[in-house]
């Protein structure tokens, strides 16, 4: 695996600076308005999805099936997906949380009171990230071979659900309220999503042993 | 080192079925023509495609049963596969350090500016021919036992397909290593290979030695008068042409001190995969 992961990293260091300028750019932007759990929350989405960027970077002009004659495992290759999305999720939230906290607390406010509720939207944030780089990979990884527009609908309508999911339950929300009952739903929430990305993976090991290359 | 036995794959319009062996210490051929389904054998034996049938053993392990380190015994160059174009030599090395014990940075680096292969250009920026040898320099970096080349030769002039076909002969000079190589250039195979097999339509068609095939094999042509006198015991195969027959033989020494005024020629690979293609026609 350290191999796969030497090369993603770099990919992102050849063609992830133009994201990271975006996500720079959208962050001022966001931190400018006052909102400093959607700079974080969103950045931590845009920049972990280069984990499943770096899956089409692996299929161009044909690379697959060189890249699997070299001494790795489909399942070695799954999982360095897994750990890529997630490492670049957690690292741009943790990095984003204190500058844009430091920011708000320093610039702004000078108050502590806001920022457990902002801490409990963005740690929402997190979860529902991971859920999304597992969903994706899986999608990337089964429609690979088929581009166009059935294979992005289907993930467009997916993540819309997903969205819809997340607003409903208001996870955010529920860490705020330190009462037993909420907790103890976000907790049952946050197992859910793992238990789910735990399918998504076993699903993508399966995808990539029956995938003929 | 590696065998295939009944090896089948189905696809909608074409079908493999075939066995074949690499013993070790050997350089084996594979000859036939585009859509014969040499790449096919190929990506059978190195577990990128399902097959319907058959066992393919390497190393003594079923494919399934082949680990990590196992892996790292094999060099493969691929016809139609390369690396990932957007990054250059330079960032792949660390990559190949981390996945291969035996892997030369140093040697590595220098054989890829000995053969002209710029370290900081990106891999889609290559020619076919720089991706070539990047490909074999690659397969030969780790010390690996077993060589799988599909077309290595493809794409490259002929002053560096010599210096290719000498890199493998050096290559081979340690024990214990085998080569299995494709190529549509017959006289590249012809100078390295022990062995060759001849696949056409998914099935294996011939497999002879190389000193047998460049020494005993012959092609007679003889004329309907010729060919009616001629002691048929030692050809293989004939086919009726305008002016009389073309006969295979692989005892060709025989025809040429028994009938002397009959025309008999040298029979390279060329000529096996014309004769093949020629008689289904």
């Amino acid at each position: 695996m350290k191999g796969l992961l030497i090369k993603d990293l770099k990919l992102i260091k050849t063609r992830g600076i133009f994201i990271l300028f975006v996500v720079a750019a959208y962050a001022v932007l966001q931190l400018g308005a006052g909102n400093s759990e959607m700079s974080v929350g969103l950045t931590t989405l845009i920049l972990s999805i280069f984990s499943i960027t770096s899956i089409t970077y692996d299929e161009y002009d044909n690379g697959m099936p060189f890249l699997f004659t070299l001494p790795i495992t489909r399942r070695e290759y799954v999982r360095e997906k897994y750990v890529f999305g997630f490492a670049l999720a957690t690292i741009t939230w943790v990095v984003m949380s204190i500058i844009c906290f430091s920011f708000e607390y320093f610039v702004w406010t000078k108050s502590v009171n806001a920022l457990p509720e902002k801490l409990a939207f963005t740690v929402a944030y997190l979860l529902v990230v991971y859920f999304m780089v597992a969903f994706e990979i899986a999608m990337k990884l089964k429609f690979a071979e088929r581009s166009g527009l059935a294979a992005m609908i289907i993930m467009a309508v997916m993540g819309a659900l997903i969205v819809l999911v997340y607003s409903t339950f208001d996870l955010g929300t529920k860490l705020v309220d330190a009462k037993f009952l909420e907790v103890k739903l976000f907790i049952g929430m946050a197992a859910v999503f793992a238990a789910m990305i735990y399918g998504f993976y076993r699903w993508s090991v399966r995808i990539m042993e029956m995938r003929e290359l | 080192m590696v065998k295939l036995e009944n090896v089948k794959k189905q696809y909608k319009d074409f079908s493999l079925d075939c066995s074949f062996e690499i013993p070790t210490g050997q350089v084996t051929g594979i000859i036939g023509r585009n859509g014969a389904g040499k790449t096919t054998a190929f990506k059978a034996m190195l577990g990128l495609i399902k097959i319907d049938g058959g066992t393919v053993e390497l190393f003594g392990k079923n494919i399934r049963d082949l680990t990590v380190k196992d892996r790292e015994r094999i060099g493969v160059v691929l016809a139609d596969s390369g690396f990932g174009g957007y990054l250059t030599i330079k960032d792949y090395v660390p990559m190949l350090d981390a996945m291969y014990h035996d892997f030369s940075k140093e040697t590595f680096v220098s054989e890829c500016e000995r053969m002209g292969l710029p370290l900081k250009k990106k891999i889609k920026e290559f020619s076919t021919g720089m991706k070539r040898k990047l490909q074999i320099l690659t397969a030969l970096s780790h010390n690996a036992d077993l060589l799988v080349l599909d077309e290595p030769t493809a794409g490259l002039d002929v002053i560096v397909r010599d210096e290719i076909l000498e890199m493998l002969q050096e290559y081979m000079k340690t024990e214990e290593r085998s080569i299995l190589i494709s190529s549509h250039i017959s006289s590249d195979l012809e100078g390295i290979c022990d062995d060759v097999y001849m696949i056409d339509k998914g099935r294996i068609v011939m497999h002879e030695d190389t000193d047998v095939i460049l020494g005993s094999y012959g092609l007679i042509k003889a004329t309907r008068s010729q060919f009616e006198k001629l002691d048929k015991t030692y050809i293989i195969d004939s086919f009726e042409e305008q002016f009389g027959y073309n006969c295979i033989t692989n005892q060709k020494q025989f025809y040429v001190e028994n009938y002397p005024d009959v025309v008999v020629e040298n029979c390279g690979l060329d000529l096996m995969m014309r004769i093949q293609n020629n008689k289904k026609h």
